[in-house]
């Protein structure tokens, strides 16, 4: 899959096609592709170019129907914008289907959708000819730090290396999350260029508060880098050995025992987003010795209660053998 | 407060202040009607704070003072009250009673002084114009009003006054509408103003046939004095769009036709159109225009022919019926002309002949045929 930020630099130097449809759960990516692609066709236009947004929660599917055939009066051409494609009412999709079939060159038609990507709606939109799909998924951590650095860049503004760490850190979860810390720090640092480990401190208040079912996810993934930091994040926030080698130990035996047992017959039965997680965890550990990953556990916990030993030496290197 | 009055009288103010009132509103104040006592004067008074309307009726008044009444509770008590006098009192808190006939009631009112205040004006400028004009003016115009929130300029009329002419312009983007008079008179005021389009209704309510009407403009308000009523509104405080290079000057392909014909077609035509669009087609060729429309989800389709009078290329342009028959509901006078170039821009439509010293404009953007 392409990367979007790369798809929108394409856009800026080439063509436009009528109508593009963005799915995916990122604000900050979906904001961005809207801001190029209006750009972008502004850019090619004489004269004033209106837009218009429409929301799939609001109840005006007609007037967005409609604004697709009308022609303007103050201006020849147009932006509309439909969020939330697959909450479009039912009377209202053939009509769109059907304006996807000659669509106007004098309106760039964009439709996002964040959930929802399995309705009939969303399908048929996808596959037509004349839609140009972009993904606005939020991007893998590791892109973080360069997208980071090209808007601070794009602010007239620098980073250091260690305060772009420890945002990337904080902000993992969503670009539009990084991106609304950074304007809260760009807000913070007023006339300085130059953002520093401090005011990311200052404003994001350090690390983000994990819980033990966010490193339980990470072990899950078999995310090394993530259950590593994670860790350290709850070490340093009192949590110690034992609670995580219990965590740790209840985990996979519930991903062991889950496969092991006939779920359809017997009472175990997980809630359905656990049995959803102990699945993928086994699926990633399938090739594992089960045995071998409990044994481990137990040593380690052996050593928390008797040996004096950071909980950070015992941790990484169990975590490690877990993972790896 | 305390005072006594003809249940019919009071019962004919609030219905005048209570079309005010907001049916909804997130300040309850503000679905109250307010009752001002002084002497023998009492003020009623509405506002949705961008409209406030003061009423004002003699009556026995016995003790000064204000309280906000619920505006629902307070009509139907009085429209239901035998006829006759009726006694309201109220103390400080706002806690009312209504004694009419045997029946006493007790109304939970608020104090007075709760409820907002006129809006503070200075220099206003008088422009005085006949009703008849300003009615014609008013309602010719309202219909292209827009009700897009987020257009706020064009969700009133922009009156354009100058000494010796008067000019109103509506539209929405797809319509407009512009009237001019040029038998108007005014020394005191030139300059335009977007007056909201619940204000210009209220005072359609109001207006008699005959007599003068005036109006009066400030900086941010316009008030007009009737009788006993005087209502305030809020301008909106937007930039009309250039409405004047949007209007055709060169259109060149004209058209005259009968308009009974043309509506009744058109509203025959229409059943059988997409109910989303509304979208009918105009096939233009010499002295014959047929109208037609496609419905392919509902499998449906209908054509009919209107003689006209015309002698230009053949052309086929689509419009939103429900949009024409608006402005054709417009047009008073037996045969309408419409004014075309080509299939996308936009259509003048005019009455065959205009009213001595008038200038009456209409225009309607096409919609794109696909069907």
């Amino acid at each position: 899959m392409a990367f979007i930020l790369d798809e929108l630099e394409k856009i800026e130097k080439g063509s436009l096609a009528p109508v593009y449809l963005l799915y995916g759960d990122d604000l900050y990516l979906e904001e961005e592709a809207i801001n190029t692609l209006s750009a972008a066709f502004v850019r090619g236009s004489e004269g004033t170019v209106e837009k218009q947004t429409f929301y799939g929660t609001e109840k005006n599917d007609d007037t967005f129907i409609q604004s697709l055939v009308n022609i303007g009066m103050f201006s020849s051409r147009q932006i509309v914008i439909y969020k939330e494609l697959p909450k479009l009412s039912s009377t209202y999709r053939k009509p769109l289907l059907k304006y996807l079939d000659r669509p106007e060159p004098s309106t760039l038609l964009i439709l996002t959708s964040g959930e929802g990507q399995k309705s009939a709606l969303f399908s048929s939109v996808k596959k037509h000819l004349s839609v140009k799909t972009l993904s606005i998924w939020s991007p893998p951590e590791n892109q973080f730090p360069a997208l980071i650095q090209r808007k601070i860049k794009k602010n007239g503004l620098s980073i250091t290396p260690d305060a772009l760490e420890a945002l990337v850190l904080s902000t993992n979860d969503s670009l539009s999350h990084a991106f609304a810390e950074l304007e809260k720090i760009s807000v913070f640092i007023a006339d300085k260029k130059e953002i520093g480990i401090d005011a990311v401190r200052t404003v994001i208040g350090g690390e983000k508060s994990f819980q033990m079912t966010d490193f339980l996810t990470a072990v899950e993934k078999r995310n090394l880098h993530d259950a590593i930091h994670i860790c350290l994040t709850l070490i340093e926030t009192g949590v110690d050995t034992p609670y995580f080698i219990s965590s740790l130990y209840s985990f996979f035996a519930n991903v062991w025992a889950f496969k092991q047992i006939n779920t359809k017959t017997l009472s175990y039965y997980p809630a359905e987003l656990r049995r959803q997680q102990y699945e993928r965890a086994y699926n990633n550990y399938r090739e594992h010795d089960f045995k071998a990953l409990f044994t481990l556990m137990l040593e380690a916990d052996l050593k928390a209660k008797t040996m004096s030993i950071k909980n950070e030496n015992l941790m990484i290197p169990l975590i490690y053998q877990l993972l790896k | 407060m305390q005072f006594s009055v003809d249940k019919n009288n009071l019962l004919s103010h609030i219905q005048k202040v209570s079309k005010v009132s907001p049916t909804r509103s997130t300040m309850p104040i503000l679905n109250s009607i307010l009752f001002d006592i002084k002497e023998n004067q009492l003020t009623l008074r509405s506002s949705d704070i961008e409209i406030t309307m003061n009423a004002t009726l003699n009556v026995n008044g016995k003790e000064d003072g204000a309280v906000a009444l619920p505006t629902r509770i307070i009509y139907d008590i009085i429209n239901e009250a035998e006829e006759g006098e009726l006694i309201l009192s109220s103390d400080t808190e706002g806690a009312c009673t209504l004694k009419s006939g045997k029946g006493v009631f007790e109304i939970m009112g608020r104090p007075g002084d709760e409820f907002p205040s006129l809006p503070k004006i200075s220099n206003f400028n008088d422009v005085e114009i006949e009703n008849s004009t300003l009615r014609r003016m008013i309602q010719k115009t309202i219909i292209a009003v827009s009700k897009d929130e987020l257009k706020p300029a064009l969700m009133g009329v922009l009156f354009q006054i100058k000494r010796h002419e008067i000019r109103t312009v509506a539209t929405d983007g797809h319509r407009l509408v512009c009237l001019i008079r040029q038998d108007f008179q005014n020394e005191a005021y030139e300059g335009e103003v977007i007056i909201p389009v619940k204000f210009l209704n209220l005072l359609l309510g109001y207006l008699d046939s005959e007599g003068t009407t005036l109006l009066s403009i400030s900086e941010n308000h316009v008030k007009v004095e009737l009788d006993s009523t005087v209502i305030y509104s809020r301008i909106i405080d937007e930039h009309f769009p250039d409405y004047e290079s949007v209007i055709p000057k060169d259109n060149d392909k004209i058209i005259s036709m009968d308009l009974n014909s043309l509506l009744s077609t058109i509203r025959r035509v229409v059943i059988f159109s997409n109910k989303t669009t509304h979208q009918i087609s105009l096939s233009l060729s010499k002295n014959i225009t047929k109208i037609s429309t496609v419905n392919q989800e509902s499998r449906t389709s209908a054509d009919e022919e209107v003689d006209i009078n015309y002698s230009g290329d053949d052309m086929v342009v689509g419009y939103n019926a429900e949009y024409l028959k608006e402005i054709l509901r417009n047009v008073d006078t037996n045969n309408v002309i419409l004014k075309l170039k080509s299939s996308i821009s936009a259509c003048l439509i005019l009455p065959e002949e205009q009213k001595e010293n008038e200038d009456f404009t209409m225009l309607l953007m096409p919609i794109r045929l696909n069907e």
